[in-house]
């Protein structure tokens, strides 16, 4: 690296060095107030200059494209707001617009970078560094040398070191760039060349850097040319007179960047003159160009204070201090003013600023003169001073900070300020730790304090006291006698009182009490008179209560005597009563005898009779946990008991109860029926059960067939006989076997105690109704979907006979005597001979034989799908009569001695006659379809889809009980050993018992 | 008006005259197809034929009942022909009647005149349409029906040839006329004629198929003639039986008792849905990896808490969204079975135990 000062190495010696041995790296440039200037070479020629200038003598790139006529000011002005946005080169978007050429471009740059060298070398302080071969890589990387130039450096150097001399020459004549020209006389010359359209420009308005921008020339040659004007006379500066002229008239015109251009030339002319500066520094001002403006009035200052015109420099200080700073030296000529005028708030203001600048250089000595300068302006400020002391004791002036502090205790002790005394006298001991007698005068000040302190303490105590007794010794005796006063008159109250009831005891209480609590008061005489008063009346009341009841006495054993003998008469007629059944009667006598011979004690312990009841009868009944007996019973008690009363029977929900017993003489409880037991036996029950061998046998959905001991409720066994879903047939029982058909046309008969099949036909056909075994055990019966009736063998299976209906057979078949009387979905009865094996008789129908046929061995029951029954005879099958019902049938057929009986759909059991098929009667069995019919006796029990069971009495014609099971049934009840027997949709079987 | 124009209209109105004058004897009389053959024509002469419309064959007419040929030598006539409908329309022909070119293919079959004779044709000149089969019966029967003394016979007649008629051409409106006069023309009170009236209805029914209107007729005459057993034996003949104490035909019996056709046999709604079902699902056959069940249990089961079906779920899903069924149906099928779930008409049908087929909406 090389380096050196340019005092000693010119910038034409250091470039010469540089092209002679061809060297490559990057000179640079300091300056002292100016920007670091780089200039670029390669292989000893200058290839890049960048940098600003040192002065406003090198135009901007913009300013010499103007200059050389290749863009307009107006394209200048529209690529520099697009510049601002775009952030690109301002060169390098005006050719992307196509405004200028790449060559005029480069044209510029030279031009620009020339300008830019030569006013290098204008420089005559500063240092210089060349870093050897570091060069930036845009310059190395260019090889097209778009960016780059070549410039001769022996080129540059000659007209550098020729510009340096002219330009001695030219800044004799033209001192400043600010210098303002006006032509004189009309000069005769070339119209066209740069000089005449440079006089043209010379009105006296305009300072020469604003000939720059459309001279069209470099700055150097401006110049120049103005130089040769001045010299031929052509030209003249303008006086400071006619500046100062010109800048009012701007200023009266408020246009302030001419008025500042003509001020500054004349403060350039006369730079002594403060009112020019004064005037400068405004105009500035009003072009917000605050630095200017405040280093002109600055400069004004200077003047005016070397003047001694005090008045002028407030006058300006108010001006700049809102743009000075507080440690401008400036500040303290304006303090010095503003004393001097005696402006004192200003001078506080700008003293205090002062002090505060002075005191952060630590110059206490002065700070503590401006303080003491601000301190003769208001001498009662205590605090100013004891600030003033502060800052001499700063300045190790301990007397004078001494002296002012004495002064401002004394001031404080005449005021007896002892608070504030206390202060200063600590200030004072830490400025001159050494004086005995400040420490004692503190010591005082602070036990006087403390003493004053204390004496306002007590004075307030001993007042307060002295209240708080008086007010005690005033009151508490006049409470005392108003409280003794109304007690006494609540005590006459209670006298009187007395007096009705004859009860004194609380009126002597009372009066006793105040002789004994009030014994000061002036009452407690007057209380002693009444408690004598009441004493005489009390002892008269008493000998007069003693002789009516030795009267009454007398008088009721007399009574008893006599009641003692019609009691007994009373109580034989009510045994008699209670033993005929009567116990209504009984109980009326009971009950009379302890009203009328209540004074009897035989006669109050009486107990009344009291009969049990319940529905059904049975019911164990017990009294508060004890059991009293089996219903109906008779049961005693005493009037006016309460008694827990449970009533509990099997079959039936238990009763609790609390009862009053007062004069009842019956007592009755309705039970509510509940199962004896339930069994979750398979996942649905939708067809009939029946009883075989003991056990309930019923085929479920889930393609099993269940065997159910009804005894331990216990399923005993199931066995397959299709899938899941599958609507096998109904099941038929005789003896120990039960018969079952499936979706796939088998039959099976199995033995109901162990669920094995004896034998397995296939039939083929789909199973809806129940095979049916012949009375005698010999023949099966199995009617299929095909509308084919099979007859089997009951001994091994076989099949006998197949006999053909026209449509499907869902009703199951039924044996009377040589008879198979079956029934088809094509509305015919037909007849089977079982001795021929053909079919001998047939009836029609009025509508599908859907449900089973029932028979009593002489007729035949089919109900038919359009609502009807029909009876038949048997063996002919002749029609006995059909009677149409007009709603739907639900069961089948249920012939009674009474009748023959068929549920609906709509929830009726309607009873026909057997020999006429009208309808005798029919009840509601609830709502819902009826799903069966059971027959016992005169009950006929319904069972309904809802879940509920009606029991109704044949007789009656009337629903005689019900019981609702709590979950859907779809199949009939079965009766069996006095139990009814439930199969839901759930597949719960329940167990309900049968009391009428 | 010019000499040469008075001449010509002359001429014109002269040879309208003597047309007039040579063709009105000869076209007085309107023969029928089937009385051409018997008619001592001789080539040349003018004939006017009345007929049912056969057959084209070429350029030759061909009518009903008649082996004569009726020639369309002229273009327009060729069109004309197109107008009518063969076998149904009735056509009026006028001709020349000509000899028959034996050396030409299309005279074979023709009818000759006599033994040794050529056969002859008749060219024909002008087509016009003649009355229908229905017009001429109606007028007819009501010729029939008007007419004085005995008309049993010519009205069983008339029943023969409206048969034969309808045989050829099935116009219903021959059934209604039929129908009529079988009420109406015969003496069906006579017990002498119940077994004319019964051989005609045999043979109505051998033409018309009608079963209902055959029995229908037959109920006509039983009630004329009650205890006559051969009436009840005809009915039953037909395959008619009582029902409900009414005479039914077997048809009409099947479908009051719920069953429907199919494939010529009568089978009930549900057992038809089966066997269309068992056709639809033939397709099963071919898919050897049959992988039914797309979703795992939990899906099925959360579809079947929603009620819904899909095809893959087992039975006890199906049961849980739709309930068990009322009826169940099994088959063998494709070497296992195909179940049907009956919900009312609605089904379901699982394979190998899977859900395959659901109702649809």
């Amino acid at each position: 690296m090389l380096q050196g000062d340019l005092a000693i190495f010119s910038l034409g010696e250091i470039f010469q060095s540089l092209a002679i041995n061809n060297h490559t790296g990057t000179l640079k440039i300091h300056s002292p107030g100016q920007q670091e200037k780089s200039i670029y070479f390669l292989r000893g020629e200058i290839t890049y200059f960048s940098g600003d200038s040192p002065s406003a003598r090198v135009p901007r790139l913009g300013e010499i494209l103007v200059r050389m006529q290749l863009v307009t000011s107006a394209d200048l002005d529209e690529a520099l707001a697009e510049q601002r946005e775009s952030r690109k080169l301002l060169g390098q978007l005006l050719v992307d617009k196509g405004r200028i050429g790449e060559d005029d471009l480069k044209a510029a740059i030279t031009t620009k970078t020339l300008e830019g060298l030569y006013d290098v070398f204008l420089l005559k302080t500063g240092t210089f560094e060349f870093h050897m071969g570091e060069v930036p890589k845009e310059v190395l990387n260019d090889p097209e040398g778009k960016c780059l130039l070549s410039l001769n450096t022996s080129s540059v150097i000659m007209e550098g070191l020729r510009q340096i001399d002219e330009w001695a020459l030219i800044q004799k004549k033209v001192k400043s760039f600010d210098d303002i020209y006006l032509r004189v006389g009309i000069p005769e010359g070339d119209p066209g060349s740069p000089s005449t359209a440079l006089l043209d420009q010379l009105d006296g308005n305009r300072p020469v850097r604003d000939l720059f921008v459309t001279f069209p020339g470099s700055r150097f040659e401006c110049c120049k040319a103005l130089c040769d004007l001045l010299e031929k006379g052509h030209i003249r500066p303008l006086t400071e007179q006619e500046c100062l002229e010109r800048a009012e008239e701007k200023l009266r015109d408020r246009q302030y960047s001419q008025a500042a251009d003509f001020l500054q030339f004349a403060s350039s002319i006369n730079p002594d003159r403060a009112e020019t500066h004064s005037q400068l520094g405004d105009a500035l001002s009003s072009l917000y160009q605050d630095d200017a403006a405040r280093a002109a009035y600055v400069r004004a200052i200077q003047i005016l204070h070397a003047n001694e015109d005090y008045q002028g420099v407030a006058g300006l200080s108010d001006r700049l201090l809102p743009r000075i700073s507080f440690e401008d030296p400036e500040l303290e000529k304006i303090f010095y003013s503003y004393l001097r005028v005696q402006n004192f708030k200003r001078a506080a203001a700008t003293g205090n600023l002062l002090v505060s600048s002075l005191q952060k250089k630590e110059d206490f000595v002065r700070a503590a003169a401006v303080l003491e300068a601000i301190g003769a302006l208001a001498p009662r400020d205590l605090n100013l001073k004891i600030q003033v002391a502060g800052l001499f004791e700063k300045a190790g002036d301990k007397a004078r900070a001494t002296a002012l502090l004495e002064e401002v205790a004394g001031t404080l002790e005449r005021e007896k300020k002892l608070r504030e005394l206390h202060k200063v006298l600590r200030l004072h001991v830490a400025v001159d730790p050494g004086r005995q007698d400040l420490k004692q005068k503190l010591a005082a000040v602070q036990a006087l304090q403390e003493k004053i302190a204390r004496r306002k303490r007590y004075g307030v105590t001993i007042a307060g006291g002295l209240i708080i007794a008086l007010l005690v010794g005033t009151l508490l005796p006049l409470v005392y006698e108003l409280k003794a006063r109304e007690f006494f008159s609540h005590a006459e109250r209670l006298e009187q009182i007395s007096m009705l009831s004859m009860d004194f005891r609380q009126a002597k209480e009372a009066y006793l009490a105040l002789v004994k609590n009030y014994s000061f008061s002036t009452k407690v005489a007057e209380a002693q008179v009444a408690l004598e008063r009441i004493s005489t009346v009390e002892r008269s009341l008493f000998e007069k209560m003693e002789g009516e009841a030795a009267a009454r006495k007398l008088e009721q054993e007399v009574k008893l005597a006599a009641l003692r003998e019609e009691l007994g008469a009373a109580l034989h007629e009510a045994e008699a009563a209670e033993k005929a059944g009567d116990i209504q009667k009984s109980h009326e006598i009971y009950k009379r005898v302890t009203v009328d011979y209540a004074e009897v004690t035989s006669a109050r312990n009486v107990l009344l009779p009291l009969r049990v009841t319940t529905y059904p009868a049975g019911a164990t009944v017990a009294f508060d946990g004890i059991e009293a007996g089996v219903t109906p019973f008779i049961h005693r008690y005493k009037p006016g008991m309460t008694v827990r009363i449970t009533v509990a029977r099997a079959s039936c929900e238990p009763i609790e109860r609390w009862v009053e017993l007062n004069d009842q003489w019956e007592l009755r409880f309705t039970l509510t029926r509940r199962p004896l037991g339930e069994l979750q036996a398979a996942p649905a029950i939708e067809q009939p059960m029946v009883l075989s061998a003991g056990r309930l046998v019923f085929p479920s959905r889930d393609g099993n067939l269940y065997a159910v001991d009804p005894l331990k409720k216990s399923v005993l066994w199931h066995r397959v006989v299709g899938r899941f879903g599958d609507r096998i047939s109904d099941v038929s029982a005789l003896g120990d076997e039960v018969y079952v058909g499936t979706v796939t046309g088998e039959v099976t008969a199995i033995a109901a105690a162990t669920g094995r099949s004896r034998w397995i036909a296939k039939l083929g056909g789909s199973m809806i109704a129940a095979p049916v075994a012949s009375p005698d055990g010999k023949w099966v019966a199995a009617g299929s979907t095909s509308g084919t009736v099979h007859l089997l063998a009951n001994a091994d299976g076989s099949e006998a006979a197949r006999l053909a209906t026209e449509n499907e057979v869902i009703a199951r078949p039924l044996f009377a005597g040589d008879l198979l009387i079956a029934g088809s979905t094509d509305d015919h009865v037909y007849g089977f001979s079982l001795s021929r094996l053909e079919k001998v008789a047939e009836a029609e129908l009025t509508g599908d034989v859907a449900l089973d046929l029932a028979g009593d061995g002489q007729h035949v029951i089919a109900c038919t799908a359009d609502g009807a029954v029909h009876r038949l005879e048997v063996p002919s099958l002749a029609v006995g009569w059909s009677r149409a019902l007009g709603r739907t049938l639900a069961t089948p057929a249920c012939p009674s001695a009474l009748g023959i009986h068929v549920g609906t759909r709509s929830g009726q059991v309607v009873t026909l006659e057997r020999e006429t098929g009208d309808v005798a009667w029919e009840v509601s069995a609830g709502e819902g379809q009826v799903t069966g019919l059971v027959l016992r006796g005169p009950r006929l029990y319904a069972s309904l889809a809802t879940g509920k069971v009606a029991a109704v009495d044949i007789e009656g014609r009337r629903v005689a009980w019900e019981y609702s099971s709590g979950m859907p049934i779809a199949s009939p009840p079965l009766l069996w050993d006095g139990n009814l027997y439930l199969g839901g949709s759930t597949g719960t079987i329940q167990y309900v018992e049968v009391f009428e | 008006m010019s000499p040469r124009r008075t001449a010509g209209g002359i001429l014109c109105l002269a040879l309208l005259l003597a047309r007039l004058a040579l063709g009105a004897g000869d076209e007085a009389r309107t023969i029928p197809a089937a009385a051409l053959e018997r008619e001592a024509l001789r080539p040349g002469a003018r004939v006017t034929v009345a007929g049912k419309y056969k057959e084209l064959l070429d350029r030759d007419l061909h009518l009903f009942d008649c082996r004569w040929r009726f020639m369309l030598n002229r273009p327009e006539l060729k069109k004309q022909i197109l107008d009518f409908k063969a076998q149904r329309d009735n056509v009026l022909v006028r001709g020349t009647v000509v000899t028959s070119d034996p050396a030409d293919p299309r005279a074979q079959g023709a009818a000759p005149r006599a033994p040794g004779e050529d056969a002859l044709a008749v060219e024909v000149h002008e087509l016009e349409a003649a009355p229908s089969d229905v017009e001429v019966f109606s007028r007819e029967l009501q010729e029939v029906l008007g007419a004085r003394g005995e008309r049993a016979r010519a009205a069983a007649a008339l029943l023969r040839r409206m048969l034969v008629s309808y045989e050829r051409h099935e116009d219903p409106e021959i059934v209604r006329l039929f129908r009529r006069g079988f009420a109406e023309g015969l003496r069906l009170e006579d017990p002498a004629a119940v077994g004319e009236a019964l051989a005609l209805l045999e043979a109505m029914h051998a033409s018309f198929h009608d079963k209902q209107a055959a029995l229908e007729m037959a109920l006509l005459l039983e009630s004329a003639h009650r205890g006559d057993p051969r009436i009840p034996r005809f009915i039953t003949a037909l395959g008619c039986r009582r029902h409900r104490g009414a005479w039914v035909t077997h048809e009409a019996w099947k479908e009051k008792q719920g069953f429907v056709l199919h494939d010529g046999s009568w089978v009930l709604p549900g057992e038809k849905h089966f066997l269309e079902t068992q056709e639809k699902l033939q397709g099963l056959k071919h898919q050897v990896n049959l992988i039914l069940r797309r979703r795992t249990d939990r899906e099925y089961q959360l579809l079947a808490e929603k009620g819904a079906l899909e095809e893959g779920m087992r039975p006890e899903e199906v049961c849980a969204a739709a309930g068990f069924p009322e009826r169940v149906e099994r088959r063998p099928f494709l070497g296992k079975d195909l179940t049907q779930w009956r919900y009312g008409g609605r089904y379901c049908y699982f394979f190998d135990g899977l859900l395959v087929g659901k109702p649809g909406k």
